[in-house]
């Protein structure tokens, strides 16, 4: 099937090698690096003090007045932002039909130094250069930048967007340094990728990518700078730290990329690596070059722009990104500076180093390999001609597995009963996993709360879904981590014991602070290897998974993906007026916080019908906008607004002003069982979605006495519906951010 | 020749150190054992406790806490057993009994 | 009798035993040079002499959880691991590596205790739903290439990928044209791999891996897996009679936490109600003593020797004893037959591979 072509059209990038593009370029080339020794006191408390940073001088000068107050990330993200769009011509476009993804690993304050959410940074971007359209943040560690882009080019396919910025940023920060120096990842120089392998440096940056259609760049005169061809992901599902050192997670996600381009190997002409630095990530991409090329490994250019501009982590694969771009428009391929004349003979394969060389390309791939397992491929060529192309076939995908892990409720039956039960949980209470460990217990002992739940949430969707598989079939299974917050838990642990000694940081909690560890987690439990990604993005993050899950099935890349969310009740974010599940009801009073988490399984409906599957519900369609309109996604939806008989929402007395004002369908929430758990309530809602169209059973508000929109008969008091729904809508919202809108039907 | 009488009291010694290692272990990693029931011999990592590389980086900041010994440049030998990191811990140990 | 099926590669002068019936090499030349290849370099040891046997049939899962000793809830096909496998009485009645296969399971016994492993099972699943117990130890040829380099031999004659497998993983892949199941596992503390083959197609395989590794016979087997403490059940459990898991010190062969095995309870009452005896390993440079010679202290029996070789490499002894559990502690000095032993912390040897990374 030739899908539609989709290209850059311009790019942006602010890191330690330069302020723009055309610095950036020319000082990579020249083997200028921009890795320098850290004045800040504070970091004279580790042995390593190299890093790639940014100088303030080239920042200011590139923001308007206006934006000097806000928080250092996203003055970065929209430095390259507005290169990127700039150099892509783009000029009042419809913000509806612009979105944005945006890779960010670490949780960065807000201009006055406080906690923001991890979504505020795109939403500041988004704000400031017209964009309304889908926009998600993504934390797949040091993959998410790569990921990022095969993302929006997706949501291009699937005729959600006209234009999208795919970009990523991290700044240097001390608690993250102080963790990967525990974890005795740091050189203690500059490092030396695929040569030295003594450590990594790590760096700060933004990167972003215009990514739009081909048909219309051409139409609108814009020039396509290279074409987003295929992107690959990949689970190594091996180790929460360490990558699999068989390479075969890297190996798999250059190998789907290139499938996904329609490409052969032979035809790549320069791989743009990971190469951190780390002997264990170098010695794995060799393995990675050598499986994938063969005997031809040793001739295809492989280098590391690393040891020029440090690990930007979230950043680092739209960095790469954009290198490797320039790389394909310039025909040179950049250096890996660092290497010794006695690593340079030694070298069995060609890493380029030292000095950058001539060489004429037209398919780079450019890898990315994150803590946790994650890994991305993306392939980058020379734009082609337009060519005609078929739209993505409509989506065929059925829910077949539930698995909720509340406090209310562990498992679907169990749900059903608290359901008719009007069970609630008390402030604080975790779901109780009952002694059950959902994994190996070499493996269980290393989890925290979160991740224990998600992977307890995910065994059990699978055993309701009855999957039985082979282990080349496990192999394919995708899975999508949700999560508002990450581990409070671990996040909590590590910065105290930064704090205490930062020689001395908690290195277990470390690795579980990047968000995606708890997807690696649950991959590494189920040994699933599939396409994985992490969505950070408030309450809205288990409707974005959502969506994420039916664009995999629908572009093919995989048949069965696992939608798990959780989060943790988090105290910054409790204010007095909360109540608990048992003081209070949702619509008339706002909820504490709880934890919890909740998966679902989703697949082809092809495929389910194949194995005999009984599924739950199918996914009708859905919406999310780039506003803070829930009417918004709601007329978005209007095609289904005759079958919806139920309306699942937050809480949110605003989404019963919207729902009457649109649909008038009765509302309810499955937030009233425990309390707010953020991404883990999105997804409870989708699988309360399910059981209403499947057995006609609903979280029932019977204590509504005056709500704050509308009476009684506009919600839900009945656990019973007179008939299982025809289909149930899911209203999701990420405050001043996005909102979202699920449909469920019956199979 | 030694007595029994001094030969238990060297055991004694030893077996208070390693009893002190195991209880660490079994708190710091989370582990659901009894800390008796790890023998003094069986491999720590890999098989036998199969603690793996986070393990170890945490038992060190353990270790440096409980005993004040820094075990960061020693080889994996020192987690060869629980005998093993005993004597590294606590020298006192190796010394042969007059 | 039955053969190795590697047997026709053997160079001149291999020394052979029978072993329950098994002709298992003992010495193909000289066992310096092969205890040198297992600590320094690469081994290739032919495991004839231990059998696989299969647990199929819907029931599989449910039954090995019931006669295995740890928990196989997490086996894939991917995996591999060891447990022992207790009777009734909670003694041991083998140490088995455990396969894990798309459907069911292989265990491969220790060396000679095949039949007491087999007809175990067999018992046990007389009454025991849907599982199948099957002896195949004739359909295959199973070897070993231990040692430091042992990677490198992997990478050289097999593949590179394999090479650099995560510890107890296994796969299934072809070797020049044959299917066989590979794993990264051991027995001697250096770095490990199994190969388990069709009988018909392993003796080429072997030959290919004998050009790069040095073939190395149970004596020295043994004596490394004795070095780092690693069960040699056919020396350690008296006659056919089981011994026990506290006595020998193979606690981590067992997972209580498991609900229900056979042999659990026994196992925790006798944790339960203190010490026995216990297992500690010694050496000495008097000549080595016999299986059961007294260990006295001041003149007073104190315990007894479990076995005991011949160090190759070292000129003294080693083996282990079973004392009292107040003296089983290392750094102690005790009397073996009229010869002065010194009590040794584990591993007695330290394996070169600890240092030695995989390039």
């Amino acid at each position: 099937m030739a899908t539609r072509q989709v290209v850059v059209t311009g790019v942006g990038v602010i890191c330690a090698a330069g302020a723009d593009p055309d610095q950036f370029w020319q000082r990579i080339t020249a083997a200028d690096g921009g890795i320098t020794a850290i004045e800040d006191p504070r970091y004279s408390a580790f042995d390593a003090r190299y890093a790639g940073q940014v100088p303030d001088e080239w920042i200011a000068p590139q923001l308007p007045e206006g934006d000097q107050g806000l928080d250092r990330t996203a003055q970065l993200a929209l430095v390259a932002a507005r290169q990127a769009l700039s150099q892509a011509g783009v000029d009042g476009p419809d913000p509806t039909r612009f979105g944005i993804v945006l890779g960010k690993c670490q949780s960065t304050p807000d201009g006055a130094g406080g906690y923001q959410p991890m979504h505020a940074t795109g939403d500041v971007v988004a704000g400031r250069v017209g964009s309304a359209g889908p926009r998600i943040l993504v934390s797949t560690a040091c993959a998410a930048g790569g990921n990022a882009v095969g993302l929006a080019k997706d949501k291009i396919l699937t005729g959600e967007a006209d234009l999208m910025l795919a970009g990523g940023v991290d700044p240097l920060l001390f608690g993250t340094y102080a963790g990967f120096a525990g974890l005795q990842a740091l050189s203690t120089g500059r490092c030396g990728p695929y040569g030295r392998s003594d450590g990594l440096n790590l760096g700060e940056g933004a990167a972003f990518l215009v990514v739009e259609p081909l048909d219309l760049a051409l139409a609108r005169g814009a020039t396509p700078l290279a074409e987003v061809a295929g992107y690959g992901l990949s689970a190594d599902a091996y180790h929460a730290t360490a990558p699999d050192p068989t390479g075969r997670g890297g190996i798999s996600a250059v190998r789907r990329a290139l499938a996904d381009a329609g490409l052969e190997p032979e035809r790549v002409d320069y791989v743009n690596g990971h190469g951190t630095g780390t002997p264990a990530n170098d010695a794995m991409e060799k393995k990675v070059m050598r499986a994938v090329f063969g005997d031809r490994a040793a001739t295809v250019p492989t280098s590391s722009i690393k040891s020029s501009v440090g690990h930007t982590l979230g950043a680092a694969g739209a960095v790469e990104a954009v290198a490797s771009l320039l790389a394909l428009r310039s025909g040179v391929a950049p250096p890996t500076i660092g290497f010794s004349e006695a690593e340079v003979e030694a070298a069995t394969l060609d890493f380029v180093p030292n000095a950058a060389r001539e060489l004429p390309m037209d398919v780079v791939v450019s890898n990315n390999y994150a803590f946790g397992g994650n890994n991305a491929s993306l392939v980058l060529t020379t734009p082609a001609e337009p060519r005609a192309y078929e739209e993505l076939p409509a989506a065929d995908v059925v829910v077949t597995g539930l698995g909720p892990v509340t406090a209310a409720a562990v498992g679907r039956a169990e749900l059903v009963t608290a359901l008719d039960e009007g069970r609630r949980a008390a402030r604080g209470e975790l779901p109780d996993l009952g002694g059950r460990t959902y994994a190996p217990r070499s493996l269980w002992r290393h989890m925290n709360q979160l991740s224990r739940m998600a992977i307890a949430a995910s065994r059990l969707a699978w055993e309701d879904a009855g999957l039985k598989m082979t282990r080349a079939e496990a192999d394919k299974v995708g899975v999508i981590f949700a999560t508002a917050g990450g581990s409070v838990e671990s996040t909590g642990g590590f910065d105290e014991s930064v704090l205490a000694n930062p020689n001395n940081p908690a290195v277990l909690s470390f690795s579980n602070v990047v968000l995606n560890a708890t997807g690696g987690a649950v991959c590494q439990a189920l040994g699933l290897r599939g396409p994985t990604t992490t969505i950070c993005h408030g309450g809205a993050s288990a409707s974005i998974a959502m969506d994420c899950a039916v664009e995999t099935i629908r572009t093919g890349k995989a048949e069965v993906v696992v939608v798990v969310a959780a989060d943790e009740a988090d105290p910054r974010l409790d204010q007095p007026d909360l109540v608990p599940a048992t003081d209070g009801t949702p619509y008339e009073a706002m909820l504490a916080g709880a934890s919890g988490a909740v998966a679902l399984v989703v697949e082809s409906a092809r495929h389910a019908a194949e194995r005999g599957a009984d599924p739950v519900a199918t996914v009708l369609g859905s919406a999310h906008t780039g506003t803070e309109e829930l009417t918004d996604p709601l007329s978005a939806l209007k095609d289904t607004w005759d079958l919806v008989d139920l309306v699942l929402g937050t809480g949110d007395p605003a989404e019963a002003s919207a729902v009457r004002a649109t649909l008038g369908a009765p509302l309810s929430t499955g937030t009233g069982l425990t309390g707010d758990a953020r991404a883990a309530s999105g997804a409870l809602n989708l699988v309360l979605a399910a059981l209403a169209v499947r057995d006609g059973v609903a979280p029932a508000l019977s204590s509504l006495a005056r709500p704050t929109v509308g009476s009684r008969t506009d919600y839900v008091t009945s656990s019973r519906l007179p008939v299982p729904a025809r289909a149930a809508l899911v209203l999701s919202q990420a405050a001043g951010s996005v909102c979202g809108a699920t449909v469920l039907g019956r199979p | 020749m030694s007595t029994l009488e001094e030969l238990r009291a060297v055991a004694d010694a030893r077996r208070q150190t390693c009893t002190q290692i195991k209880k660490m272990i079994v708190t710091r990693l989370d582990l659901m054992i009894d800390p008796e029931w790890i023998t003094d011999d069986q491999p720590l990592f890999g098989r036998g406790l199969e603690l793996d590389s986070l393990d170890v980086l945490e038992l060190y900041v353990a270790i440096e806490a409980e005993f004040g010994v820094a075990l960061y440049d020693s080889e994996m030998s020192v987690f060869g057993s629980v005998g093993r990191l005993a004597e590294h811990v606590n020298p006192a140990l190796v010394e042969q009994p007059a | 009798m039955s053969t190795s099926p590697f047997a026709p590669a053997y160079p001149e002068g291999t020394a052979c035993a029978d072993i329950a019936g098994v002709q298992v090499p003992v010495r193909f030349s000289d066992p310096t040079a092969e205890y040198q290849a297992v600590r320094e370099r690469a081994a290739l040891f032919d495991l004839t002499g231990a059998s696989v046997i299969e647990i199929g049939g819907p029931g599989a899962t449910d039954f090995a959880q019931r006669v295995l000793a740890r928990d196989v809830e997490y086996l894939t096909s991917e995996t591999t691991m060891s447990s022992l496998v207790l009777a009734d009485d909670g003694s041991v009645v083998d140490q088995v590596v455990v396969w894990g296969r798309e459907d069911g399971m292989y265990l491969e016994s220790s060396i000679g205790r095949g039949a007491e492993l087999l007809a175990h099972l067999q018992e046990r699943a007389a009454d025991a739903d849907a599982v199948t117990v099957t002896d195949r130890t004739d359909e295959f040829g199973l070897f070993a290439l231990e040692g430091p380099y042992a990677w490198g031999v992997v990478g050289r004659v097999i593949d590179a990928e394999l090479a650099a497998m995560p510890f107890e993983s296994i796969v299934d892949t072809r070797w020049d044209g044959v299917d066989i199941v590979f794993a990264r596992a051991g027995l001697t503390g250096e770095y490990g791999y199994k190969v388990l083959a069709p009988r018909e197609s392993a003796l080429d395989l072997w030959v290919k891996a004998a050009q790069e590794a040095t073939p190395a016979g149970l004596e020295v087997l043994e004596l490394a897996m004795l070095e780092v403490r690693q069960p040699v059940l056919r020396h350690e459990t008296a006659d056919s009679a089981g011994a026990s898991v506290l006595e020998m010190g193979a606690n981590w062969l067992v997972d209580v936490s498991k609900d229900e095995f056979v042999g659990r309870d026994q196992v925790l009452a006798a944790f339960e109600a203190g010490s026995t005896v216990r297992t500690i390993g010694f050496s000495g440079t008097g000549p080595v003593p016999e299986p059961g010679t007294e260990v006295t202290v001041d003149g007073e029996a104190v315990g007894e020797v479990v076995y005991a070789t011949r160090r190759i490499g070292a000129d003294d002894t080693l083996g282990l004893a079973r004392v009292r559990p107040e003296l089983a502690a290392a750094g102690l000095r005790l009397t073996v037959a009229d010869a002065e032993v010194s009590t040794l912390t584990s591993p007695y040897v330290t394996p070169r591979s600890w240092s030695t990374p995989i390039i």
